[in-house]
């Protein structure tokens, strides 16, 4: 078995089902699918295991989880029981491609889950928990509404007040309230591409609907505030993102309150981070990573701004 | 929760002055800004807890309406005024910042203190000498929690 990468786990009380998901999985390095009692044999490091798929027809098997919580401590569990998903949130966080999963039930699909699980495995590489390995208190929102944009921004603060000073708190709040405004207002696109609501004032509501919602995900460690704020266009693209950049960095042209994409909230971003991160898979999925600095050291101490573009796609 | 910003003016020692408080948005009610009146008018923003960059557009389009003869200073600038000044060109306007709150950090027990800077005290002759703070916990020496170029940049 390879171990020298993220795995997941495929466990099922049903022979049959087990039989199917082991044959598909051969054809991949980094899934494995078990019954309960070859969970207790397998040799498989805490450390490899990232996510966990336990399927049950009957009766929840707690001591199956359990045995599962203990050796995989880290691990991302995710339980279907009679073919209906069960989400224990107080235990683990959720995944947008899940949200997608979730639509494909009740009944159980395994090429969907297969072709969902290699898309996690793409997005995982460079996601954020890329940037903030082990255990860190992730707060993960819904962004959807554009009159709950204060109450998302100060939720997120209220999570990480005690790690932060006046300073980080500000450039913080700033960098949450352009990423939600542009996950409400810049992102949603007409299924022909073109944008929904980014021409209109910001002085107007929208509400978006369950398909178009945006994920905001905020973390910290003792160096960084990590950011993650996704939305289910993939419409941005690097030409877009330097064009503002530039124009910001390079004019002194002033933006009419009205106009649409005008780049100061991206300017501002980037101004305020130390990573830049945005991953587009085009027309599917755009994610922001944003780390902010703890506290900014004098310039000897300072770490190198960094911008990443990274294009993820279907094979 | 926080609002979007609101004023409140007063008078203090013969000068006009308006205490912000709030968010600066794209709901922003700037409109005291073309009622300055002719001489020193001062803006406190000490309240003010983020600016947005709608915020931002909102306020440098609301300055063109000071009138001529109104002058601003700022003062007890917050953490999120000051960001604005050292990112945004013009964010100051025809204004000058009498004073600041700047982040101080005891390396030894995580102490967090804002200390209000008097610029009138700290800056001259294009040198900056900042006060030493000692924490109120364990009365080590606090330091500056930025880079006091950034800071500072705005007086460049």
């Amino acid at each position: 078995m390879d171990t020298t990468s993220k795995s997941a786990i495929f466990i099922s009380e049903q022979g049959d089902l087990l039989k199917s998901v082991t044959e598909e999985f051969k054809t991949y390095n980094h899934a494995y699918a078990l019954s309960p009692d070859q969970l207790v044999n397998t040799a498989l490091a805490p450390s490899h295991i990232d996510l966990v798929f336990y399927h049950t027809d009957g009766e929840l098997n707690v001591h199956t989880l359990d045995r599962v919580h203990v050796r995989y401590p880290d691990s991302e569990i995710f339980i279907l029981q009679n073919s209906q998903f069960h989400h224990q949130l107080d235990l683990f966080s959720s995944r947008p491609w899940l949200r997608h999963y979730l639509s494909c039930l009740p009944s159980f699909d395994l090429q969907e889950f297969i072709h969902l699980y290699k898309l996690k495995l793409k997005q995982h590489r460079f996601g954020l928990k890329s940037f903030f390995p082990g255990e860190n208190d992730t707060l993960y929102l819904d962004i959807y509404d554009s009159q709950k944009k204060d109450h998302y921004t100060e939720t997120c603060l209220a999570f990480l007040e005690p790690r932060l000073n006046s300073l980080s708190k500000a450039r913080l709040g700033n960098v949450l309230e352009e990423l939600i405004m542009n996950m409400i207002w810049d992102a949603p696109r007409h299924e022909d591409g073109e944008p929904l609501f980014n021409k209109i004032s910001r002085k107007k509501s929208v509400l978006l609907e369950e398909h178009q919602k945006g994920r905001l995900a905020v973390t910290v460690n003792d160096q960084h505030i990590g950011i993650s704020a996704e939305d289910p266009f993939g419409a941005i693209s690097l030409e877009v993102i330097l064009t503002h950049l530039s124009r910001c960095f390079f004019s002194r042209e002033e933006k009419d309150t009205n106009s649409a994409g005008a780049g100061l909230g991206l300017y501002m971003i980037y101004k305020c981070s130390e990573v830049f991160n945005v991953n587009v898979h085009p027309g599917h999925r755009t994610e922001f990573i944003i780390l902010l600095p703890l506290r900014i050291h004098s310039k000897e101490h300072q770490r190198q701004k960094s911008f990443h573009f990274n294009e993820v796609s279907y094979e | 929760m926080s609002s979007s910003i609101s004023y409140q003016k007063s008078i203090q020692s013969g000068t006009p002055t308006y205490h912000l408080s709030g968010v600066i948005n794209e709901n922003a009610d700037l409109t005291f800004l073309a009622k300055l009146e002719p001489g020193t008018n001062v803006i406190n923003t000490r309240e003010v807890e983020r600016i947005n960059s709608c915020g931002v557009r909102e306020w440098i389009s609301a300055l063109k309406s000071v009138p001529e003869g109104a002058t601003i200073k700022y003062r007890e600038c917050s953490a999120a005024f000051l960001d604005q000044i050292n990112m945004i060109s013009n964010f100051l306007g025809n204004g000058t910042v009498e004073s600041l709150f700047i982040p101080y950090l005891c390396e030894s027990c995580g102490a967090k203190k804002d200390s209000l800077i008097e610029l009138e005290v700290c800056f001259s002759d294009d040198e900056l000498e900042l006060p030493e703070l000692a924490c109120t916990s364990c009365e080590d020496e606090m330091e500056l929690a930025d880079d006091p170029e950034q800071l500072f940049s705005f007086l460049e």
